[in-house]
């Protein structure tokens, strides 16, 4: 990637968060901008770009309207290159508005949708973004990809499936 | 000690509530706080909230010492990532207590990990109980404060930050729009754009 392009990762609280974080060794350092409802003190960051958001869902339309102006203003700030997102609403909502000035955009769906995807990630698919499901019945069924879990154990003791090295840090 | 149980926000489950319930009777000294849902059965020895928020939930468990659930994904992930052991009962659709049994799956997949405790029946709760408070006050004496660990549930999946990795590189063949309009040199002060060394292999 280009040394000048900016990556927006962002995910809800809770478990969306604690999600992203397993992926943050992926994430390159000083071009990431983060976002979440949580407080900067509870993300376990250091001195990375954060933007707290408002959180909010299908039920909360207004929360959901003050978080498409924070990440209206978040975008056209930062104008990221690529967003990636472990759900939910706010994720896929950022990935919209980045989208219209060309943004590539990842979307994980949570571990805890197993049984089907959840809305956002179902509408981040027919967006025509990229998408994973961590559990390969559902990626199957949805039509999604699939590489395993954030919590590898998740698949590799439950399945008895011999644990790939782990990639050499670079 | 402070325990929390959860039943999610959707269908009620009285059949652990009660069974929780009737465990309080025996452990007046720890503190007991219970979602209970759309429940009809109103605890008589636990605190009772109906549904609780993320947020408040998020809180509530960082300052309890363990948790007992239904067989929910999020749910037990989210407490062994903060090191609370977790007594999970699934729901039996038989008695009316889900649409389908999918979370006897769920619970048969996960109850080998760390920190999972799998509750076959309502009558298990009191022995698996004193055993889990065993184990803890045992990390207690050891590591002087217990909790907040987290239990060994693996990094992420080696093939799945490849796959972040080749995203952000952009050659996974997704569709790269190279829209005029995107501005390649960063104006804003907030951003360090400086060189990052093995960033981009």
């Amino acid at each position: 990637m280009n040394k000048q392009q900016r990556v927006l990762a962002i995910a809800s609280g809770g478990g969306h968060w604690h999600q992203l974080m397993q992926l943050r060794e992926a994430l390159p350092p000083h071009q990431t901008i983060y976002a979440s409802p949580l407080p900067k003190a509870g993300t376990g960051l250091a001195d990375e770009p954060y933007w707290r958001i408002t959180d909010g869902n299908r039920d909360t339309k207004g929360k959901l309207l003050i978080c498409l102006v924070q990440l209206l203003l978040l975008i056209a700030w930062h104008r990221p290159h690529m967003v990636i997102s472990t759900g939910a609403a706010p994720g896929y909502l950022a990935m919209r508005l980045a989208r219209l000035h060309g943004a590539r955009c990842l979307f994980i769906d949570s571990v805890a949708n197993a049984g089907e995807l959840s809305l956002s990630a179902r509408l981040a698919r027919d967006s025509g973004y990229t998408v994973y499901s961590q559990w390969p019945e559902v990626a199957t069924a949805e039509k999604v990809n699939f590489a395993g879990a954030v919590f590898s154990a998740l698949h590799y003791k439950t399945e008895s499936v011999e644990r790939p090295d782990r990639e050499v840090a670079e | 000690m402070r325990v929390l149980i959860t039943i999610g926000q959707q269908l009620p489950f009285d059949r652990l509530i009660e069974g929780v319930d009737q465990l309080a009777v025996d452990y007046p000294d720890v503190e007991w706080i219970a979602q209970i849902g759309a429940g009809a059965y109103q605890p008589q020895h636990m605190k009772a909230l109906t549904n609780v928020d993320q947020a408040a939930f998020d809180t509530l468990l960082s300052t309890s010492d363990m948790l007992i659930c239904h067989a929910g994904i999020g749910t037990i992930m989210g407490a062994l990532t903060l090191g609370r052991p977790v007594l999970v009962m699934a729901r039996d659709a038989e008695r009316g207590e889900h649409r389908n049994q999918h979370q006897q799956a769920t619970l048969e997949r996960l109850k080998d990990l760390p920190g999972v405790h799998p509750l076959g029946q309502v009558e298990d709760l009191a022995a698996v109980f004193s055993q889990v408070i065993a184990q803890l006050s045992d990390t207690q004496t050891q590591a002087g404060q217990g909790g907040g660990q987290g239990f060994d549930i693996g990094g992420a999946d080696p093939r799945l930050l490849a796959v972040v990795r080749t995203f952000i590189r952009g050659d996974d063949g997704s569709p790269v729009e190279t829209s005029g309009t995107v501005e390649t040199v960063e104006t804003s002060g907030t951003v360090e754009t400086v060189g990052t060394p093995g960033a981009a292999p």
